[in-house]
């Protein structure tokens, strides 16, 4: 079966100046060489800490960000060098949805505006008046009132806004949606309506999704597997069942260790990381991890560790892992 | 005595029909060094209760519209600039939520910390110089050595160049120890932490609660710590207050409500969220928003969301009844039996 969606070798460099007469130009390496699929329908969670990249890679698979290197394919074909006309018939196919429903939304334009731009730029309806069943259908269907059309964003509250968001990213039958931490800016009995919205859509549609998120027991719940990174790297891909129950990289294990439980009963010893993440603009030589490692090794500062497959499906970058 | 003890505490916004009650009837006490987590969906009141112990609201738009609240059993409603004066910092201190909204961009995370001490313990920030080496170097020498010894308590590496640092030159997770640092320079005996670690990673949210946690041994300090997050209320709450529209719902020990939740609200809430390992299929959402203030149902505030609505719910507004021995719900319906598994 192939592939919805394959990145090859991605890299997004961003320069940093360094001061006015240095002609040495530093670069942040916000992405480093991340490899990754995404069958159809399927759900793939991204987590890791701020700053480790994973909103940078969600923005360079839908080209807001230039990638420095490496291939996006989708559907087969490489979209990293698209132009013009070309580009935009392939981001039909390929939506996103932002953290923040209150920045995403132009306060000027109506739901209906909003929402039917999409439908507009890509000429997805014959006549004004199917244009304007669609927008009635689209916010129906992400649990709104077609009469909703009329009004404008400051209207809505956060969860509302955010249906909004996913009509306008549906608008145009993307394959694809990817998700910019969708919840983690509502309040929690609000994104448990969201996060089944997002799930009743791809059981309904097959859309796959992209989920990027810094809550893990929010991207347990939602994805089928799960991709952590550290440092602009993947550290470990796995299925979401294993990242409960068999993390193999020790920054997965902390970072699933600090998750704060609500049983109060529960004998979970938490492993508390020193320090913070380190600067993506020095990174730390051989593992970027080894700094804040509890159980690293003298070759763990020398060798940079690939991702290397453990059992079938299940991948971490740690000279350890077995 | 309780330490702080809040007695139907109401609190508006705005004036004549435009008034909406933010607080409304709310009680609750802290003993000394326990640690009280208020819990609740955002709008619900319970930032500005935590603003009104010691009166950092500004007044207007707030207006206290009747209660008490007493700390060491006086009044902080009728208390003099002068008395504030003394019992911000000196007796409640404050930890906020954005670190790099509350330190001053432009000072020395040093200075900003001994400017408390100036404050409130200024024997501790111009020590007596010693006899052999007086003038100002010595003396600042001194005073400096209780902000290292501060920031050293908070888990600051080399703190005796870091109090040179600005704000800016140091991380989200460092930023909030600072805060901390400060909060307990004037050694309070109440610390109200406002979503002390909504901003931060996971990881450096683990570094936050650890040393909430520590300091709490180690000082006997009350902390009052606020947060929709209830896995951190496991974590470090004796009791616990669950907020919903500006009302307390439940108050019960924090292990008997985490096993146990008996009011709708709590139970619905903890439902929603997703639990690592659980491999739920479905999460149960609850319906609807948090009702606007100035829209609030008749009845019960929670009956049009609620799963376990009566006819009734919608006509009485149910009282905060004692269901078990320190044990408050707010739900004739109320159940302990099905809580989590």
């Amino acid at each position: 079966m192939s592939a919805l969606l394959e990145v090859r070798n991605l890299r997004v460099h961003f320069p940093v100046k360094h001061g006015p007469f240095s002609r040495a130009k530093l670069f942040v390496k916000a992405v480093d060489d991340v490899s990754f699929h995404l069958e159809p329908g399927e759900t793939l969670g991204l987590v890791g800490e701020s700053g480790c990249g994973k909103t940078t890679l969600g923005r360079a698979i839908v080209r807001l960000i230039e990638p420095a290197s490496g291939d996006v394919l989708f559907e087969g074909d490489n979209i990293t060098r698209l132009r013009g006309a070309e580009l935009r018939l392939r981001r039909r196919k390929l939506q996103m949805i932002f953290q923040d429903p209150y920045g995403s939304l132009n306060p000027r334009m109506t739901v209906g505006e909003a929402v039917g731009e999409a439908i507009d730029i890509h000429q997805l309806a014959e006549s004004p008046a199917a244009r304007h069943r669609r927008i009635e259908e689209l916010l129906e269907l992400v649990g709104l009132d077609a009469a909703h059309a009329q009004r404008y964003p400051h209207e809505f509250s956060g969860g509302q806004r955010q249906r909004i968001g996913i009509a306008r990213a549906l608008a145009v039958e993307p394959k694809l949606i990817v998700c910019d931490e969708p919840v983690s800016a509502l309040d929690v009995s609000v994104q448990a309506q969201i996060i089944n919205l997002l799930q009743d859509l791809q059981a309904g549609r097959g859309i796959a999704y992209l989920f990027i998120a810094h809550d893990l027991a929010v991207v347990e719940h939602i994805s089928r597997r799960v991709l952590v990174m550290y440092l602009g790297k993947v550290v470990e891909l796995l299925d979401a069942h294993s990242l409960v129950n068999e993390p193999k990289h020790p920054y997965t294990q902390a970072l699933l260790s600090a998750v704060p439980v609500v049983d109060p009963d529960s004998k979970r010893v938490r492993i508390v990381l020193p320090g913070d993440v380190p600067s993506p603009i020095d990174p730390p030589g051989g593992c970027p991890f080894h700094p804040r490692c509890p159980v690293a090794e003298a070759r763990c500062k020398i060798e940079v560790p690939l991702l290397r497959e453990l059992t079938p499906g299940h991948w971490a970058a740690c000279h350890l892992a077995r | 005595m309780p330490l702080l003890e809040i007695k139907n505490l109401k609190l508006e916004f705005g004036s004549g029909h435009a008034a909406v009650r933010a607080v409304d009837d709310l009680s609750f006490n802290i003993e000394t060094g326990e640690t009280v987590c208020l819990v609740g969906e955002s709008g619900c009141g319970k930032s500005v209760t935590a603003l009104s112990i010691a009166r950092l609201l500004p007044t207007p738009p707030a207006r206290f519209a009747g209660g008490e609240i007493l700390l060491n059993g006086r009044d902080v409603l009728k208390m003099s600039k002068a008395e504030l004066r003394e019992i911000r910092g000196g007796v409640v201190s404050y930890v906020f939520q954005e670190p790099s909204a509350s330190l001053n961009p432009v000072v020395r995370v040093g200075n900003q910390i001994k400017e408390t001490l100036k404050l409130h313990k200024p024997n501790l920030a111009r020590d007596a110089p010693k006899p052999s080496q007086e003038g100002s170097g010595a003396r600042r020498r001194s005073s400096d050595e209780e902000v290292i010894r501060l920031l050293k308590l908070v888990g600051i590496p080399a703190p005796e160049s870091r109090i040179r640092s600005y704000p800016h030159e140091m991380s989200g997770g460092m930023q909030q120890r600072v805060m901390i640092a400060m909060a307990l320079a004037s050694r309070p005996q109440l610390l109200v932490a406002d979503e002390p670690t909504t901003a931060l990673d996971v990881t450096i949210q683990a570094q936050i609660i650890e040393l909430l946690r520590d300091l709490k041994h180690q000082f006997g300090m009350a902390i009052l710590l606020i947060t929709h997050n209830l896995g951190i209320v496991g974590d470090l709450a004796d009791r616990v207050a669950v907020m919903y529209a500006g009302q307390i719902v439940e108050i019960a020990p924090a292990k008997e409500l985490l096993r146990r939740p008996g009011h709708p609200y709590t139970q619905a809430l903890m439902d929603s969220v997703p639990k690592l390992g659980a491999e739920t299929q479905r999460l149960r959402a609850i319906p609807g928003s948090v009702p606007q203030l100035n829209a609030l149902p008749a009845g019960c505030r929670f009956h049009p969301r609620c799963p376990k609505a009566q006819a009734e719910c919608s006509q009485t507004a149910p009282a905060l009844l004692e269901v078990a021995p320190n044990r408050w719900v707010r739900c004739p319906f109320w159940s302990n039996d099905c809580g989590i598994e």
